[in-house]
């Protein structure tokens, strides 16, 4: 009983049509069949075909699956089917030494994971996840790390039940271990569970699946009266609602599960709705983000080997990507369940890190209230969670700046354009929102903030007179009044870049009402400059101009043309201003926004939304120039 | 765009371990052309059995979770429509499991961590506190990799 009684006759590929190496690649072997009996098995293959694909969320995500039909010919037929469980005594040589009645259980059927898993390597090298089908008309099946199931009517159930362990780590919701009446399992154990359909915490706001309870639901929303046994009573809630339901991870109470059913919990019934967004967000990472139009990327390097991406998706999902030296790009992900304000050109996610192991996102959500979010290397990715009441300017961005690692200032617009901050402090928490020197801001102005220093701030405007205004604050002195900068007229919707080279100078960078390219400057020893155009360069209606300073004496800018053309310049303190040269033959959408950062003095990374929609990026190296442009997602 | 170049993906193995009464031993080690997702790389840390790519100094390179490993039960399902799914412990702990990892040219090492639980309660929403409570972690199993190959991104 061993890889003797047999021999690999071949692989198929029977579903997908997805690049190998970014797909969910599914290698579904058979075990105890004959080499006459390969139809039997490749039908059985068939019948998983359509009940996975009919199974939500899966019929949602064919493009990005793959399935692989191993046939394998076993020496003899069936499984063993031990007499001692109530088995016939059967006990055919097979290739992986399928078994019944394990542990004195006849519907265990287990299989040799290692020959599965290792034929599985051999034949389909990036296989995602294994299922043995046995063939036998017993029913019975297994989990762990390779899903065994038998021929009998319902057993792919099993299988699909177990890639919820297998591919996502997604818990058992059931609320007992042996059936409802062991001891042991009346109350969970202390502390939260790491898998993400579970939880020991009942408390709405730091619910982790609170971005699916709806505000009407009570929470709990099924407590167990008798927590010596399992709570078999009907659901008190229309099935479908998600919110909080005790029993679940073996236990009948302290523990709660997000639905009523689930397929975590029952066989034979949908995933809940958790349990879906946790299998969507293993398998859509595997491609990549058409994203809105012209909502704003941002990207923060926590610390040189590692970037993290914002964007939205054309949907208005809050999306990220992050790349990291050591492993390449993780895949575009939606961030929280979040969903952004679709006014103007849409509320971008920005992002701040106060220190390598953190970062505070923030935006505008539907209900335009301002949200924010964190990440932490101790714990991931928190649930968004409302700033006050403030009711934003619909699509407003919303400006964030750490002065110093222990504190955040938070700027945007709200709905009558005033020009409103708030801020947070470790030691004190979230301040209340206060409008700025009575600033207000143009229809389709963003805020634009920079701390020189940790004692002073920086904002620019455009205002509703279509000029650009600044104020600052600094701890000495508080909040000085709005004053204008020249007479440049703004585009309305013109965003402001400031960059600061060196603590006592401002280089600033917009577009004029004509879309001219325009730049000035502040230094403590000489004030204001006057406005000037760089290097002749207009932008595309609605593109703003990004600008990095890799040292002192050097800035690089980027924008969007006229002709939608993707296009950079340069000022370096020995040359002045380099003419406009369009970046690797990138087009990008009409109006969108070119984000770039400086992760290493002689290193750029760029990234744009091009004309297909897809985010694309690019950089250049000092010592090998720009390289070509590739759609960002998973590498 | 122009496309014609991008970024040079990092190179990923292939592990497959067996385990049995608390021993483990890693079977296969195989380089594979398979992009890891975010969802499996996990740099922040949570409960429960990883996979860790190391370079020569110990320092992780990459971390992707074993989701269905080294379980002490196993599920036994019902044949009719209804009837609850239970568990039973296991006769024997053994079986196998695998993942695929990132394992840069920089690699020399993979290791089985179990990460466990920190003791504090789920942090209060509304303030972007870093955590304090670390979860603890502990080696199970060491293995030196074969030999390097593949390549990073410029």
């Amino acid at each position: 009983m061993t890889t003797a009684d047999g021999h690999i006759i071949g692989t198929t590929q029977i579903s997908g049509s997805a690049p190998h190496n970014r797909a969910f690649n599914i290698a579904m072997m058979g075990d105890g069949f004959q080499a006459a009996e390969q139809g039997v098995f490749d039908t059985a293959c068939s019948d998983f075909l359509t009940a996975f694909f009919g199974t939500p969320p899966y019929d949602r995500l064919a493009p990005a699956i793959n399935v692989f039909r191993i046939n394998v010919a076993s020496t003899g037929s069936g499984a063993d089917d031990p007499v001692a469980t109530g088995g016939t005594g059967a006990s055919p040589n097979t290739y992986f030494d399928s078994s019944f009645g394990n542990n004195g259980i006849r519907r265990l059927l287990e299989c040799n994971d290692s020959t599965a898993l290792t034929v599985a390597a051999g034949q389909v090298p990036g296989f995602t996840v294994a299922l043995v089908v046995v063939n036998s008309s017993v029913y019975g099946g297994s989990g762990g790390s390779v899903g065994t199931y038998s021929l009998a009517g319902g057993a792919t159930e099993i299988a699909i039940h177990e890639l919820g362990h297998t591919a996502y780590g997604l818990a058992d919701e059931y609320p007992y271990y042996a059936g409802g009446n062991e001891t042991g399992h009346d109350h969970h154990p202390a502390g939260e569970p790491g898998q993400p359909n579970v939880t020991t915490n009942a408390v709405r706001a730091t619910l982790k699946w609170r971005w699916a309870v709806n505000t009407s639901t009570t929470v709990p929303t099924m407590a167990n009266p008798d927590c010596s046994t399992v709570d078999s009573r009907p659901s008190p809630v229309p099935t479908g609602t998600v919110g909080l339901f005790e029993g679940a991870d073996y236990y009948h109470c302290g523990a709660y599960r997000p639905e009523y059913d689930c397929k975590m919990r029952e066989l034979g019934v949908p995933f809940c709705r958790v349990c879906r967004q946790v299998i969507w967000n293993r398998i859509d990472p595997l491609g990549t983000l058409v994203a809105r139009d012209r909502t704003p990327l941002s990207v923060v390097a926590r610390y040189p080997e590692h970037l993290d991406v914002f964007a939205e998706g054309s949907d208005g999902r809050t999306m990220s990507d992050w790349w990291d030296a050591n492993s390449g790009w993780a895949g575009w992900f939606q961030l929280s369940g979040g969903v952004a304000s679709g006014g103007g050109t849409g509320s971008p996610v920005t992002a701040v890190a106060r220190y390598s192991g953190h970062l505070d996102v923030f935006t505008v959500g539907t209900d335009n209230r301002v949200y924010s979010a964190w990440w932490d290397v101790n714990g991931g990715w928190s649930g968004w969670f409302p700033l006050g009441t403030l009711a934003a300017r619909p699509g407003s961005t919303v400006s964030v700046v750490a002065r110093y690692s222990d504190h955040l200032d938070v700027f945007t617009t709200a709905a009558n354009g005033a020009i409103m901050s708030i801020w947070w402090d470790a030691r004190t928490g979230w301040a209340d929102w206060f409008q700025v020197s009575g600033g207000v801001a143009g229809a389709g102005a963003t805020v634009t903030a920079i701390a020189r220093y940790p004692f002073h701030l920086d904002l620019f405007t455009v205002g509703t007179d279509h000029r650009f205004w600044s104020c600052w604050w600094d701890d000495r002195s508080g909040w000085a009044g709005w004053f204008p900068l020249d007479t440049l007229a703004a585009r309305p919707d013109a965003t402001v870049n400031v960059v600061a080279r060196y603590p006592d100078h401002l280089d600033l960078f917009t577009t004029a009402s004509n879309g001219a390219v325009m730049s000035t400057w502040w230094d403590a020893r000489s004030g204001w400059a006057g406005w000037f155009q760089v290097s002749g360069g207009v932008a595309s209606p609605g593109s703003p101009v990004t600008a990095i300073a890799r040292y002192s004496n050097h800035l690089d800018l980027f924008t969007v043309g006229t002709d939608n053309r993707i296009y950079s310049t340069w000022w370096d303190d020995t040359t002045g201003w380099a003419g406009w040269f369009n970046v690797s033959g990138g087009i990008a959408k009409a109006g969108s926004q070119v984000v770039a950062i400086s992760r290493v003095t002689e290193h750029i990374d760029v990234f744009a939304v091009g004309s297909d929609g897809i985010v694309y990026s690019t950089w250049w190296d000092g010592s090998g120039g720009w390289a070509g442009w590739f759609q960002l997602g998973i590498t | 765009m122009d496309t014609t170049s991008g970024p040079v993906p990092v190179r990923s193995m292939r592990f497959v371990f067996e385990y049995e009464s608390g021993n483990i031993s890693l079977i296969l080690q195989q380089p594979v052309d398979v992009a890891v997702s975010g969802f499996d790389l996990h740099p922040d840390l949570r409960p429960g059995d990883y996979v860790e790519v190391r370079g020569p100094d110990g320092g992780t390179l990459s971390r992707v979770p074993v989701r269905s490993g080294m379980a002490a039960s196993a599920e036994v399902f019902p044949e009719h429509a209804g009837d609850p799914i239970t568990r039973v412990d296991k006769a024997e702990v053994r079986g196998a499991f695998t993942v695929v990892a990132p394992a840069p040219l920089s690699a020399s090492h993979v290791a089985v961590v179990r990460v466990g639980r920190p003791a504090a309660a789920p942090r209060p929403g509304g303030v972007p506190t870093p955590a304090h409570e670390e979860p603890w972690a502990t080696d199970l199993a060491t293995f030196a990799l074969d030999a390097p190959a593949g390549g990073q991104q410029p």
